[in-house]
């Protein structure tokens, strides 16, 4: 099945597929995550990118990002990288016990206990079983916290607060940033014991590599792309105008391919670039074109947002409802004013941080993170303003 | 008897003064006129008429005619009729020698000159006064009644020697008796209480055969004379009812010859009489240049809105015409002089000229406007001048506490004033006749006209005046007198768009539309509705009237906080485009500031109420209920094309939209540098003949038709003031070059009766299209919502377009 929002294209062996940046695979090693901090929003402690090599990850952290931010692709990359791990331990004969590959946790089924079956994994991780663990939360909805639930997840904080200290032992809690977590017994609890790291959005370096992979789907055919030096300049159009996010830029890179597609002559679609230039000659697409494409289409992405969007929206929406501060602060920045200097409360910040709506945007100012992401803001403090007045 | 006709001199009249003595030369010659009467107000020609007869009818050997006999100088111990039988007896003068006719003749007088004496005289009276015996008494009584009796048949008798003598005295062999004619001028200044009794012998004896009385009086004061007091009434008001049947009696209805006020046409084309002496021009080859008409002169003295209030008589006619004759010499004089010293001596003559008539008014502007009047007679001086020779005392008196173009800031009509339709279509018909010198009939009066100057004056007219005043003078705008006509008002307010739109909805169009939107927020008003999301919108030239005048603020603050207006570049542009139309405006069109002929509103009462005329022709409301298919720029789009045509359409003729433009279509390839205040000229000025000193002036002034808002325009649309001009200029040359046809089926259209409402979808979308598709409003470049897609395809096209050439050299390379 060919999704059509995502951005397609032709690998090594001519066939068509999904186009996935992964930190860590292409260029270097390394993961690329940000570590929320203390005072969020402000200069003084801004949130750091940390590039981090496996062996200089955490051993235990949470981690928190938006739907769609990409969970899936830090899953493989550990993996990866602990196969590499336990061939090197094979490889060179060390003692002990090898290590163990990552274990995933599946936290809808074993904290809401939909299933009487436990799994195998769950019961290792309750007997303390040396290991590295991923308690995958990210299924997991808004819910109240019950006396049932409560209880698993008391059990696993005390689980994982044995085996802490044990170097040996890795552990990650994944979730989306909700308002039932805020009161979470094992979140909490892990809050205050080890570092929030967030999935990052693209920066430009890396959208330079998604126009390279533009400009190589586009070789010889009759509309070509040529960027010259201009391409850092063009992934500060699309940070305007996505900010980065990682389904968003899939889904531009998309919009933008079939624009171009719907230019080509019907026997070049759908198929891998040819080896030869066409014997008829070719348009050339500049870096300006290019930058006027991404901004067009970067509006009807506003316009017709992927259904993701609802979702992000839904989350906020809950901590929208509690929190007066936050409706104020996002207000402000959805009508691009800065926080007020005298606003000394981050909380609000750190929420809007983690959901994935706030943070630098591509001036390096603190606010909105993109054009999309403002105008959906706009959208979403009218209708929550509407529902008020509604209830009131 | 038609010699007598001929004879008559007639220079100098106008066309209906002449064929009204014709008439009254005619009735007077009649064999049985008896009594004829001239009736008019003071000045209005009576004696010129009377005079004119009376050097006719002499010069006729078939009458006998008295000297004119100035009723004003009667002495009340005479009497009338005992003055006429002198002036009678006078013609037979001189009486050389005493022959026996002339001794009868002179004892038939002197009986009868005696008898009259005693006319009126109540000897009732007399002889009470006198205590007399009631056997006296009586007996006084009955002679003089008898006396009294004989009077008429002694005048008959002395009427008959006279004619007699006066026959043989002429020509002997004649044997015709001439008519004998007496001329009684001005009888109503005559003592009042010899009036009645004359009147009362007149109608009983005096009116016969062989003589015929030639009488001028003013109507209103000779009834008044002959009414008898009404002892009883508490005012002591004279019953004039009475006086009324008298005259009547006295004077048959058919023998009053009425010489009513001027028309306003003759009144504008008067001469006095002493300019034009037909002998003068006769005897010299080479004529004499004709002298200006009083038309003439109050154009060369800058005052022609005058017009609408000269003088219905021709005494205040020529007294106006001299005054003006006399300090428009004044005026050349005083020119010549200040030409003829050193530079820098005139210099100072100049300024001390000007400061001269306007001194005790400190305000700049004021200084402005002498400099621009200094070649012209100040308004205001004519204005009292008028006031004065029209008798005005009451607004004579006013105007010396208040400048005259200070008078219509006072002005204010009470609110509840409401034209209705048909006085609404008269009031318009007044304001499209050319020329501009009747009245603005059906104009509701403001409270200070209606209550002090009603009886003194044409309303209308002197409301007209004391506008164009002010309007001209910058005391007050279009805009200002707009607003207080409560009835133009009331019209204006229909015509507006009143739309309702979603902030979802909003936020695309204003989107859509990018860099543009700030120019289409300036026009309309925008206000939360109760019901959620959603946003009134309301269009209508008032309020971007309004907005140019600053007299609101345009930035839609609410509309854009509630849309959470974020996108960087528009949010400045908008605030950047606030900002420069306020500076802007506030330069161009400030109230308080200098300069005369700015603007974009007509400066004239007769252009605003026909603008008011054209705006509420324009579907409005057929728009408004189309609201659901148009963005609000479209909205604005077809506002501003409404107002365009408003403009253009209906405020001028069409005769004198093409002769400006064609006109200035000339001039225009040369004055392109030309900035649009000096386009800007009025229709009246550019339609004007020019004198020919400044002609020279006219030509380097390309006249554009109408006061039309460029600059708005050209911040709205993005487009420059010259390009828009010319945009605006094609379109009225559209609209005139129209077939008339075509401009009556739209202007059809555009009547609100065109539209019927069974087929008003369709017939308003032709209407909106015809108008949309002037190229003029095309011109405008007005914007145009466009897709993503379409977008995305132009820009495509682009690329294809530049690369094309390249394209097609690879190959070959």
């Amino acid at each position: 099945m060919k999704k059509d929002n995502v951005f397609m294209v032709f690998n090594t062996k001519g066939k068509e597929v999904v186009y996935e940046y992964r930190w860590g695979e292409n260029h270097n090693p390394k993961f690329r995550l940000e570590r929320a901090t203390r005072r969020i929003g402000t200069l003084e402690t801004p949130p750091t990118p940390e590039i981090k090599s496996y062996e200089e990850l955490d051993r235990v952290f949470l981690l928190v990002s938006e739907r769609g931010s990409g969970f899936k692709f830090l899953r493989q990359w550990l993996t990866s990288r602990q196969e590499h791990v336990i061939s090197q331990h094979k490889i060179s004969g060390k003692e002990g016990s090898p290590p163990k590959n990552w274990v995933l946790i599946d936290g809808n089924q074993v904290i809401q206990q939909n299933s009487l079956v436990q799994p195998d994994q769950w019961n290792a991780f309750l007997k303390q079983d040396m290991g590295c663990y991923i308690l995958d939360r990210t299924f997991y909805g808004d819910n109240p916290i019950t006396e049932k639930t409560g209880s698993v997840l008391t059990q696993i904080n005390a689980t994982v607060e044995a085996m802490r200290t044990d170097p040996s032992f890795r552990f990650i809690h994944a979730s989306y940033h909700l308002p039932s977590l805020e009161i979470d017994p094992l979140f909490s609890n892990l809050l205050d014991q080890c570092h929030v790291y967030r999935l990052p959005q693209f920066n430009i370096d890396e959208l330079c590599t998604w126009l390279d992979e533009l400009v190589k789907k586009y070789q010889n055919r009759t509309f070509t792309i040529d960027l010259k030096d201009a391409k850092r300049s063009l992934a500060q159009v699309i940070l305007y105008s996505v900010g980065g996010q990682p389904r968003l830029t899939s889904m531009l890179f998309r919009l933008v391919d079939d624009a171009i597609q719907a230019q080509l002559p019907e026997d070049e679609r759908d198929t891998p670039p040819p080896k030869k230039p066409p014997s008829s000659g070719s348009f050339v697409l500049q870096a300006e074109d290019l930058a006027t494409l991404f901004r067009l289409q970067g509006t009807e992405l506003a316009r017709n947002p992927p259904h993701i969007v609802e979702r992000w929206k839904e989350d906020l929406t809950g901590f929208l409802k509690n929190d007066t501060h936050m409706v104020q602060l996002l207000r402000r920045y959805a009508d691009n004013q800065p926080k007020p200097s005298t606003d000394a409360h981050y909380t609000a910040d750190y929420k809007l941080y983690l959901a994935g709506w706030v943070g630098f945007d591509p001036e390096k100012k603190w606010g909105i993170r993109s054009q999309c992401h403002k105008q959906w803001a706009g959208e979403l403090l009218r209708h929550f303003d509407q529902e008020k007045e509604r209830t009131r | 008897m038609s010699d007598i006709l001929e004879k008559l001199d007639k220079a100098g009249l106008s066309p209906k003064q002449q064929s009204a003595l014709t008439s009254l030369c005619r009735a007077v010659i009649h064999p049985e006129a008896r009594v004829i009467a001239i009736v008019g107000s003071r000045g209005s020609g009576k004696t010129t008429m009377m005079q004119r007869v009376h050097e006719a009818v002499d010069a006729d050997p078939c009458f006998a005619v008295t000297e004119i006999i100035d009723a004003a100088l009667i002495d009340r111990e005479a009497g009338i009729l005992s003055t006429c039988i002198q002036a009678l007896f006078d013609t037979g003068k001189p009486y050389s020698k005493f022959s026996e006719t002339e001794r009868d003749l002179k004892n038939a007088y002197e009986e009868t000159f005696r008898q009259s004496l005693s006319l009126g005289d109540s000897f009732r009276q007399i002889a009470r006064e006198m205590s007399m015996a009631p056997k006296q008494y009586l007996s006084t009584v009955e002679k003089r009644v008898l006396e009294s009796r004989k009077l008429p048949e002694q005048f008959e008798d002395f009427l008959g020697q006279l004619r007699e003598y006066r026959r043989k005295s002429s020509n002997p062999k004649n044997d015709k008796t001439p008519r004998m004619v007496v001329f009684l001028d001005d009888l109503d200044l005559a003592p009042t209480e010899l009036l009645r009794p004359w009147a009362k012998a007149m109608v009983a004896h005096f009116a016969i055969d062989g003589i015929t009385w030639v009488l001028s009086y003013n109507q209103k004061r000779m009834v008044d004379a002959l009414s008898s007091p009404r002892i009883h009434h508490k005012k002591k008001k004279p019953d004039r009812e009475t006086g009324d049947a008298l005259l009547n009696k006295l004077v048959s209805g058919n023998d009053q010859f009425v010489l009513g006020g001027w028309s306003t046409e003759d009144r504008a084309n008067f001469l006095p009489l002493h300019h034009q002496d037909p002998h003068a021009t006769n005897n010299t080859d080479e004529k004499p240049p004709t002298p200006p008409s009083l038309q003439g002169l109050l154009e060369r003295s800058g005052n022609h809105h005058l017009l609408l209030l000269l003088p219905g008589t021709p005494r205040g006619l020529e007294q106006l015409y001299e005054w003006l004759d006399r300090t428009e010499t004044e005026r050349n004089d005083q020119q010549a002089t200040a030409n003829s010293p050193a530079p820098a001596e005139s210099l100072a003559t100049t300024t001390a000229s000007k400061q001269q008539p306007e001194g005790e008014q400190p305000n700049s502007k004021e200084q402005g406007d002498t400099a621009k009047y200094s070649d012209n007679l100040d308004p205001h001086v004519a204005m009292v001048k008028l006031a004065e020779v029209n008798h005005w005392k009451s607004f004579s008196g006013y105007l010396k506490s208040v400048p005259s173009n200070r008078i219509a800031c006072k002005f204010t009509w009470s609110p509840d004033i409401s034209v209705s339709a048909g006085d609404w279509v008269e009031l318009l018909r007044s304001a499209k006749t050319i020329p501009r010198t009747t009245p603005l009939f059906e104009m509701p009066l403001p409270t200070l006209v209606r209550k002090q100057w009603t009886k003194i004056a044409q309303g209308e007219a002197l409301t007209e005046v004391l506008c164009h005043l002010a309007l001209r003078t910058e005391t007050m705008t279009p805009y200002q007198l707009l607003g207080r006509m409560p009835f133009t008002h009331s019209r204006l307010n229909l015509c507006q768009i009143k739309c309702r739109f979603h902030e979802n909805k909003l936020d695309r169009f204003l989107k859509d539309f990018g860099e543009q939107t700030g120019h289409h927020l300036f026009w309309g008003a925008w206000h939360k509705a109760d019901d959620q999301g959603m946003w009134h919108f309301t269009l209508s030239p008032q309020l971007f009237w309004e907005k140019l005048l600053n007299l609101r603020e345009g930035y839609p603050r609410d509309l854009l906080k509630a849309l959470y207006y974020h996108q960087e570049t528009l949010e400045t542009h908008l605030e950047q485009v606030f900002n420069d139309n306020d500076t802007a405006f506030k330069s161009q069109f400030d109230l308080t500031g200098e300069g005369l002929q700015r603007g974009f509103l007509p400066r004239s009462l007769r252009a605003l109420i026909l603008l008011v005329d054209a705006l509420e022709r324009a579907p409005w409301h057929e728009l408004e209920a189309r609201q659901n298919h148009w963005s609000p720029i479209t909205l604005v789009q077809c506002a501003s094309a409404f107002q365009l045509s408003a403009l253009a359409y209906r405020l001028w003729p069409d005769e004198i939209i093409f002769d400006c433009l064609s006109a200035s279509a000339k001039q225009t390839e040369e004055e392109k540098g030309k900035s649009p205040e000096q386009l800007e000229t009025g229709p009246e000025q550019a339609s004007e003949a020019s004198p020919p000193d400044e002609a020279s002036e006219q030509v380097t002034q390309p006249p554009l038709v109408l006061y039309f808002p460029s600059q708005a325009f050209s911040r709205i649309s993005q487009v420059s003031e010259q390009e828009i001009n010319k945009a605006y200029r094609n379109l009225v040359i559209t609209l005139t070059k129209l077939v008339k046809d075509e401009r009556e089926i739209i202007a059809k259209d555009t009547l609100p009766s065109g539209i019927s409402y069974e087929n008003s979808r369709r017939e308003l979308l032709s209407l909106l299209a015809k108008m949309l598709a002037l190229p003029a409003v095309k011109d405008l470049s007005l914007p145009q919502s466009t897709t993503i897609e379409k977008e995305t395809q132009s820009l495509f096209d682009a690329i294809r377009k530049r690369c094309q050439p390249a394209a097609l050299d690879d190959p070959a390379s």
